[in-house]
């Protein structure tokens, strides 16, 4: 009779264990996940903050090619006016310079 | 006579002797009781700690957020600086380009034209050491422990 008394308990004893050992597995599985979230959304607020920096590098890339274009013009339609093959050619070196840089080779080299 | 009483013995007699002492039945409960005390306590334990560690990386998340949004502000504002200064030399670099155009001093204009590809170069190369930094910067390495 103590036997099935002893099996009983033991039984009982085993199923409550298991299932506390589940509760624990459920919550340890819970934090993993908020670790992975975390993980995940604290890579996504980086990428986000180097994209937009990178908006800012290309923009001003672009505004400076710009502003010595501009420049570069006026000296070569004054130099187209007035004949004057040296100015044009030291101009259009200006120009080669400048159309020279590679915004997607700089991008690479940087990252 | 003896022999016959004994075959009259009534069915719950028989239960009677079957049944489980009320000790061992006693004895089974405190156990499972104690283990089941033991057990929750243990749970609860852990729920506390795992409770906690969410809590810590959602406050670190929001750390790591603030801090990259810092940084972007500020590397921002230090290539919007750089920008303004080479805005500010090409301003220059073209007033003087224009009255050279305008007395003909070409010799004034290529000098002027060095002026601004030495500055481009210089600043160009501070916005890419600027960047780099930026890129390479690894702020959310620290959830990953």
């Amino acid at each position: 009779m103590k036997d099935i008394v002893t099996e009983v308990n033991e039984l009982i004893i085993n199923a409550r264990q298991s299932y506390y050992n589940y509760l624990k597995e459920q919550e340890m599985a819970a934090t993993e996940r908020e670790k992975s979230i975390t993980q995940i959304k604290a890579l996504s607020t980086a990428l986000r903050a180097k994209r937009e920096v990178m908006q800012v590098f290309t923009k001003n890339f672009f505004d400076e090619r710009k502003m010595l274009r501009d420049m570069a013009d006026n000296a070569l339609n004054k130099a187209i006016e007035t004949g004057d093959v040296e100015l044009a050619q030291i101009t259009m070196e200006l120009i080669e310079f400048e159309y020279s840089k590679n915004l997607f080779e700089k991008l690479n080299h940087i990252i | 006579m003896e022999n016959s009483n004994k075959e009259q013995k009534s069915p719950t007699d028989a239960v009677k002797a079957a049944a489980i002492p009320e000790v061992l039945v006693i004895e089974a409960v405190v156990d499972i009781t104690k283990e089941s005390i033991r057990c929750f306590t243990d749970y609860m334990k852990c729920r506390e700690h795992e409770v906690t560690e969410r809590h810590r990386i959602t406050a670190q998340l929001k750390a790591i957020n603030e801090a990259i949004n810092a940084k972007k502000e500020m590397y921002i504002a230090t290539l919007e600086k750089n920008h303004d200064k080479i805005k500010e030399a090409y301003a220059m670099g073209n007033m003087v380009v224009k009255s050279a155009l305008e007395t003909g001093n070409t010799e004034m204009v290529r000098e002027t034209y060095k002026f601004i590809i030495s500055m481009s170069t210089i600043v160009g190369d501070q916005a890419d050491g600027i960047m780099s930094k930026f890129i390479n910067s690894n702020d959310t390495t620290i959830l990953l422990k």
